[in-house]
């Protein structure tokens, strides 16, 4: 199943920053990454992951830097900051709401996340 | 579409020109390793080499979608004003630095002028052991008299230490070496030498270069001394206070006559 893209929008800030809070990323292997870890669910438009990655720069939540990869060429690699940090938690926080509320009407309370 | 046409397209989009060099890199690098990885599967299910590329540059290329999208953006994410300025605070950094430099270069060359004649006259003690050694080490006989005296005299901030008073048969002339210690050199002050009524005929701190003199040492020749005189009378003006001092050849003794 392919999910409508601006659904993936609303959340590309919270999956970006979990992974960094793992390691380091390069956009090439953020957009890998999270095809692989979701089956492929999420796909989208591969070059509208450069302008996310640089506003999260800009507000300061990543800083990025230039390394070699385990290819052996130069990458832009994205690393988290703190601000990126507390920004996760709250981002993280809410997507739970978010998420709740949406099961609770949704799908009823079985499928809730209210005893989570 | 060739990946060089869509990051044609999508960096056009971008007014901020500085910043277009390093987001082109970024995206081209996406899209070789996209290409790369499309090209091996295409090339493992039977496509020439050169087919696989092309048809991987093209799903490469389709998989990022609209440049145009992409580029505006990007193009929000690099705001011109803001680039701009900041590009413009870096170069104002820079050239306060440069300025800071320059004052700080400018004011340590002031302070080793002023360190290079604070020596303590004893470090002179193996700088006139070395001239006499080099002008009279072979011919001994070539100094009528060589009286050492090693006597200081301080007016206002400067120290004047008088080593040698030595007459030179082969130039006729009475050499007297000396060294000027203080927060000024000297050579800018001017001060005028008199000995027994004659005025000297040179002064002279330039020519020890090869034996690593420190500056500050000095030797101060009169030429209408007499050879015969056996006192001495040394007189100068430092600043407007006078100083005259008697050196008696034959004990070595020195006598102040008067400061004014």
């Amino acid at each position: 199943m392919k999910i409508d893209k601006g659904l993936i929008g609303g959340s590309t800030i919270l999956l970006i920053l979990t992974l960094l809070s793992e390691k380091d990323y390069y956009g090439y292997e953020i957009i890998k990454t999270l095809e692989e870890q979701s089956d492929s669910t999420f796909q989208f438009k591969e070059g509208s992951l450069y302008p996310v990655l640089h506003r999260m720069e800009n507000e300061g939540f990543v800083v990025s830097y230039r390394e070699k990869s385990e290819s052996g060429k130069e990458r832009k690699y994205y690393q988290i900051t703190p601000l990126g940090q507390e920004q996760l938690a709250e981002e993280k926080e809410q997507w739970l709401v978010f998420s709740r509320a949406v099961n609770k009407i949704a799908l009823g309370n079985e499928f809730g996340l209210a005893g989570a | 579409m060739r990946k060089e046409k869509w990051l044609d397209e999508a960096l056009r989009q971008i007014r901020f020109f500085p910043d277009r060099k390093k987001v082109r890199k970024e995206l081209e690098e996406h899209l070789e390793d996209r290409i790369d990885e499309y090209a091996e599967m295409l090339e493992a299910g039977g496509m020439t080499a050169e087919d696989a590329r092309r048809a991987a540059e093209e799903k490469a290329v389709s998989a990022m979608g609209d440049p145009r999208e992409t580029g505006r953006q990007l193009n929000r994410e690099h705001k011109p004003l803001l680039g701009f300025l900041w590009i413009g605070s870096w170069i104002l950094v820079v050239v306060m630095l440069c300025v800071a430099i320059g004052v700080g270069v400018f004011l340590c060359k002031e302070k080793e002028y002023v360190i290079q004649s604070q020596y303590e006259p004893s470090d002179f003690l193996q700088t006139r052991d070395s001239y006499i050694e080099n002008h009279y080490g072979e011919n001994p006989q070539d100094m009528e008299y060589n009286v050492q005296v090693d006597w200081p005299v301080m007016i206002g901030d400067t120290e004047l230490t008088f080593y040698n008073f030595i007459y030179d048969n082969r130039e006729n002339q009475l050499v007297v070496l000396f060294s000027s210690v203080g927060p000024g050199d000297i050579m800018s002050r001017f001060p005028l030498f008199r000995c027994n009524e004659t005025y000297s005929n040179g002064l002279g701190g330039r020519t020890y270069n090869s034996w690593e003199v420190k500056k500050g040492f000095y030797e101060m020749y009169f030429n209408e001394v007499n050879k015969e005189d056996r006192m001495l009378t040394l007189c100068y003006d430092f600043w407007g206070t006078n100083v005259t001092f008697d050196v008696d050849i034959d004990t070595g003794e020195v006598a102040m006559k008067e400061v004014q």
